[in-house]
Parts: structure tokens; sequence; C-alpha cells
């Protein structure tokens, strides 16, 4: 009897860490789809930053960079800022920051390839051509965003109730 | 010489700041400029000199004087050379694109818009007031030069201001403790705009027989008081107040407005707006101390519409400066009306 008990409780945990790590799965995925919007949207934020103090204040890059401070970009923006400060090599400066800051996002190669391509450009030519390049730059990344956007509607939910069901599922194999 | 960098780079800067920019002249500040400046050129030059088997080349760097620095010229496929007073000197450095472009770079802060004014006018004025002019290949919109492009030479001119530069000029234009409307005239190279910073600095700062006066310091092309990033470069004195890389005319109109100021300080004046900007002032009651080219009174009354202004008498004192061995001197005094006082 004692051992039937403690086997019922076994198996009561054991589905309920089964359901909890199938929904979580769904969850962190779900998130991952999320996040890649929110990102993006800070994105273009940062860069709509940058471009008015490029073209309203001609602020020169590094204390351009030192005035973004959109959320989660601003840790990549003062990193920017404080690697050229002496420094003339900003595609080697962007690059380098993008590839080190990119591990922690959720951004697609297509979105980093969007990224990517600024460092060439950055700094590199007249007010015009920077607000050209910049608003090209932000034009793009607002269509991955609300395509990221339009994917989390689609997908989240299917992912948030294919967690629940998987969990469940799984928990009446157990039993 | 392979201790010309970075050691004795610093020891170039601060002499170079020990002789022309006493007002500035703190670690700090040359150890920034020796980073922010010079540091490509200076890592190139020490490998170059490195390389030279020339032992004669390389004592000649060892005892290189670093003193008198007037230019320092980078052209593309030839020697760095440095300009002294009536002197030149060629390093053992031959300048390449990448040299020429990444230094630019570094003196631009990666950052051509922020410039893109100032490169159109082929200069730019960077930390302790050197100014580093461009030439290279320009890119035209609509007859005027939108901005300079494969920038072929680049001139770093050493900023040059001398303390007490005036000294000689001043008691011209000081009568009954009030300072006259002056017009310093001098042809290019003589020190107009370095006498008329000391006279800037010193009357902003007060002298003995004048109290010390409010100064607006018009710096249309960032000449008297280099401003970097809004900071003058040179100093002004105590209460200077400078407006930069605006036309002069309006600049000198905001500052009546804005900054009642008691002397207004000017330099080459020539054109009509000015003329007309003058002419509020002597209204308002403010002093005028200005520049024009020039060589002699007659030069600058042929000329229209700044002679037409002398010859009203606008100006009390007219001073033709000339330079010796010992600094800048006035050749001629005349006073308003034409009559000679020197």
């Amino acid at each position: 009897m004692i051992f039937s008990t403690y086997a019922l409780g076994s198996l009561i945990f054991a589905s309920a860490l089964i359901f909890t790590s199938s929904v979580l799965v769904a969850q962190t995925l779900k998130n991952s789809l999320r996040m890649r919007g929110v990102e993006l949207e800070a994105w273009c934020k940062m860069l709509r930053q940058l471009q008015v103090e490029i073209s309203y204040g001609l602020t020169p890059l590094p204390q351009a960079f030192a005035k973004c401070n959109v959320g989660f970009l601003q840790d990549f923006c003062q990193n920017i800022s404080r690697d050229l400060e002496g420094q003339h090599d900003l595609p080697k400066v962007w690059l380098e920051n993008l590839a080190a800051a990119n591990k922690k996002w959720h951004l697609l190669d297509t979105d980093f390839e969007i990224l990517a391509a600024l460092a060439g450009d950055l700094g590199c030519s007249a007010v015009s051509d920077q607000n050209r390049i910049l608003n090209l730059a932000i034009e793009k990344l607002s269509g991955e965003q609300s395509s990221a956007e339009a994917e989390f509607g689609r997908l989240g939910r299917l992912i948030g109730g294919l967690g629940y069901s998987a969990g469940l599922l799984l928990v009446a194999i157990c039993w | 010489m392979g201790n010309f960098c970075p050691l004795d780079l610093e020891f170039f800067i601060f002499e170079i700041g020990g002789d022309m920019m006493v007002g500035i002249s703190n670690v700090d500040k040359f150890s920034s400029l020796r980073r922010n400046l010079l540091p490509e050129i200076c890592a190139a030059i020490d490998g170059a000199v490195a390389d030279t088997k020339d032992v004669g080349e390389k004592n000649r760097f060892e005892n290189f004087d670093f003193n008198n620095i007037e230019e320092i010229r980078l052209r593309v496929g030839r020697n760095l050379t440095i300009y002294r007073q009536n002197a030149l000197e060629k390093l053992p450095l031959v300048v390449t694109k990448d040299l020429l472009h990444n230094e630019m770079m570094l003196l631009l802060q990666s950052s051509i818009y922020a410039y893109e004014e100032q490169l159109r006018q082929g200069y730019i004025t960077v930390f302790g007031g050197h100014r580093v002019g461009f030439v290279g290949s320009a890119v035209v919109e609509n007859g005027k030069i939108r901005t300079l492009k494969e920038i072929s030479s680049l001139n770093i001119r050493v900023a040059g201001e001398v303390k007490g530069a005036a000294d000689r000029i001043l008691p011209f234009m000081i009568s009954g403790g009030e300072v006259m409307q002056t017009l310093f005239v001098a042809a290019p190279a003589v020190g107009k705009t370095t006498a008329l910073r000391d006279v800037a600095r010193q009357l902003s700062n007060g002298l003995a027989g004048v109290s010390p006066q409010k100064v607006a310091i018009i710096d249309e092309r960032l000449e008297i008081a280099a401003a970097h990033l809004g900071e003058p470069q040179l100093d002004v004195g105590e209460n200077g107040d400078v407006i930069s890389a605006a036309p002069k005319s309006e600049a000198m109109m905001l500052c009546l407005r804005s900054m009642s100021p008691q002397v207004v300080v000017c330099d080459e004046i020539g054109s009509l707006a000015d003329c007309l900007a003058l002419n509020e002032m002597l209204n308002a009651g403010v002093k005028v101390v200005a520049t024009a080219h020039g060589s002699s009174l007659a030069g600058v009354l042929s000329r229209k519409p700044l002679g037409d202004l002398v010859s009203a008498g606008f100006f009390q004192r007219v001073i033709i400066l000339g330079r010796n061995g010992s600094g800048i001197f006035a050749k001629n005094v005349y006073d308003g009306k034409g009559g000679v006082i020197l």
C-alpha cells in the first residue's frame, strides 16, 4: 500500500514535471518569436534616434551613439561609442559589436544582414546620404518587424496551445 | 628615432604647446591631442624610421627639433613634410592613400556628415585649435562645391596662439581708457588674426587703464578662438563670448541682440553685409576691432565697400601691421581722417 502510494506520488510528480517542461519549451519558443519583433522595433527606434542626431545635431558618431538610449540597445550603443574614441575604423567596430551582441538577441540572419550592411555607410557621407541610408535600413527593419509580429500572431497561440497539448499527451502516455 | 613615438610625441606636442598654446597647456589636453590627432602618423613614422638603415638619418631624427613647427603636410605618394617659419624638413615616410584616409577619418571622428560644411570650405578645426586643410576631388552641385572626396593632400596647421602678440599695438588703439574703433590691415601671414586674438584676450581680461570689456568674438572661420565642439581652444579671456562658424554679418547682429557686447572683434571684413552690420554696431555704441587684407591705407581705401567705411571715418584707428623677428608691430597708424599718427 505504501509502495503504491509512493509510486502514485512519483507518477503525479513526473507528470507535473513533464507537463511543465512541455509548456515551458513552448513558452520559450513563443517568447523567442515575440522578442524578435520587440528587438526589431527597438532597432528602428534606435536608428531613428541616430538619424536625428546625425541630421539635426550633426553630432559625430561617438557622441551620437552615446546619446542613443533605447532599452536593451543602450549597452550596445555605449560600447560602440567607447570603442570609437580614438578609432577610425567604424566598420570593424560596428561589426564586432554586432557579432558580440547578436548572440543575446533573437534576430534572424536576414535582420543581421540589414544591420551589418550599415557598417560601410554610417558616417561616410553627407547628411542627406546618411538620411537615405538610415531611412532604407529603418524601412527594411520595419518590414521585418511587421512580418515578425504577423508570424507571432499566427504561430504564437499555436505554439502555446501545442505546448499544453503536448504536455497533456505526454502525461496521458505516462499514465 | 625609435623613440619618436609615442614618448617623444608627447614631448613634441608639449613643446608646440609650450611655445604657442600656453592657454591650454595641461597634460590631459596634450595626451588627448596625441591620441586623437597624430597616432596614425606617428606609428607610420616610427615604422619608417625603424626600417631606415641610414645611421645619419636616424641620428638626424634623434636630434629632431620639435620647436617652431608651423605646418605638417601629408601628400599622397610623397614624403611627410614639416614646415617651419623659414624652412621645410622631409621625414622618411611616404604618405599612402590608406594612411591619409585613416588619418582623415580619425580627425573627422568617422563622421563626414558632421564636418560637411567645413569640408566644403576645405578645412576643419580640431582639438587644440589646430586647423586641418584638405584638397582632393570636388563634388560639385549647382555650380558649388558640395564636398571633397578622394582627399590627396592634408595640411595640419599648428595653432599659433602667441600671448602678448598685440602688446606693441594696443597703445595705439586705446585712448582715455576707451577702446577705439580699429582696423588692422596686413598682408596674409603677417599675423592679423594672432594680433586680433591677443587684443580680444587682453581687452576681455582688462589691462592697465582699461577695465575688463565684454568682448564678442565673431569667428566665422574658427581661426580666432578655434572652437572645437563648442569649446574655445585658444585663450580669449575671461569675458570673451565666441560665436563660431556663422556668417559675420549675421553673427554680429545676433551678438548685438543677445550678448550686449562692449567690443566686437571680427576677422577679415570686406563684404557689403559686413559693413552694414558694422554700421549697426556703431549705432549701438559698440566698439569694433576688425582686420582686413591689404598692405597700405591707399589699398584699403580703393576697395569698396570697406574703403567707403574707412574714408567715412568709421574707424578711429587704421593700423598697418608688420612682422619682424621680435613679433608683430604697428608699421603705420592713421586716425579716422587719414591723418598719420605713426
